[in-house]
């Protein structure tokens, strides 16, 4: 049998590389993108590397069966530069239903990280 | 913050050419689908439900095998392929999304993606855009 033409053959290893990273180390698909690469992802756009890389979500359980959630990313508004921002959620479960009991949000004004 | 704001004027071209373009596409694939090849470099490649057609006799006669259609485009999104990828040739991927109904069939939702080539126009310096790649997929494929 004619092996598969080498089209097909980079399409499906990407494709089966892409979503395992994406399913078991996220942080890891930083190495498929450049920073000219862009995505969109339901209609809004990321540009760069460190700016697809920013949507970045941690999530942990507590003691008290609430989710504690933490988000890393980049905010653009209007012709505004870019800036970093986190957000901390805490989500507590009441009644069958999850609601956000805390909410911080601070713009990373004093990023010298980056 | 020049290049910025000269990419994302560059993005918003882009995405007016894809409008402009996807309009014609679905209004000449509904009412005039005997001009649908024109919008098709002559070397182009549709894969249609994992069907590969090439070339504009085949492509022609593929869509004049088609039932009449109504397209309706729920979503389109677009980003200019960056030059490295294209040998400098301006390029654009569009995605459309939305649902379809081919006489005598049900009506289906669907996904199809275009790699669009500019073309220098004698008349006019806006470029004329032509399909280098197109490829089709009903999404309840399964059904």
């Amino acid at each position: 049998m004619a092996e598969k033409p080498v089209w097909e053959q980079i399409g499906a290893g990407f494709v089966q590389h892409y979503y395992q990273q994406f399913d078991t180390n996220r942080v890891l698909l930083a190495d498929i993108y450049t920073d000219s690469s862009c995505l969109t992802w339901e209609g809004v756009g990321y540009q760069g590397k460190n700016a697809i890389m920013g949507k970045n979500q941690y999530h942990q359980p507590t003691p008290d069966s609430c989710v504690i959630s933490m988000v890393m990313g980049q905010l653009k508004a209007d012709e505004d530069q870019v800036m970093g921002f986190h957000q901390m959620f805490l989500l507590k479960n009441v009644d069958n239903k999850w609601t956000c009991s805390n909410d911080v949000f601070r713009l990373s004004l004093h990023n010298f990280g980056s | 913050m020049a290049s910025t704001i000269d990419f994302r004027t560059h993005v918003d071209q882009s995405c007016r050419y894809s409008e402009e373009f996807v309009n014609i596409y679905y209004d000449c694939m509904d009412k005039k689908r005997r001009n649908l090849t024109r919008l098709y470099l002559d070397k182009a490649t549709l894969v249609w439900n994992g069907n590969a057609v090439s070339g504009q006799d085949a492509l022609g006669e593929f869509f004049e095998s088609l039932p009449s259609s109504e397209f309706q485009v729920h979503t389109l999104d677009c980003h200019p392929v960056h030059e490295q990828a294209t040998q400098g040739q301006t390029t654009l991927l569009v995605v459309t999304a939305g649902s379809v109904k081919f006489d005598g069939n049900k009506q289906r939702y669907f996904n199809q993606n275009f790699l669009l080539t500019a073309q220098a126009s004698p008349s006019s310096d806006q470029p004329v855009w032509k399909i280098a790649s197109d490829c089709f997929r009903f999404q309840d494929w399964a059904n």
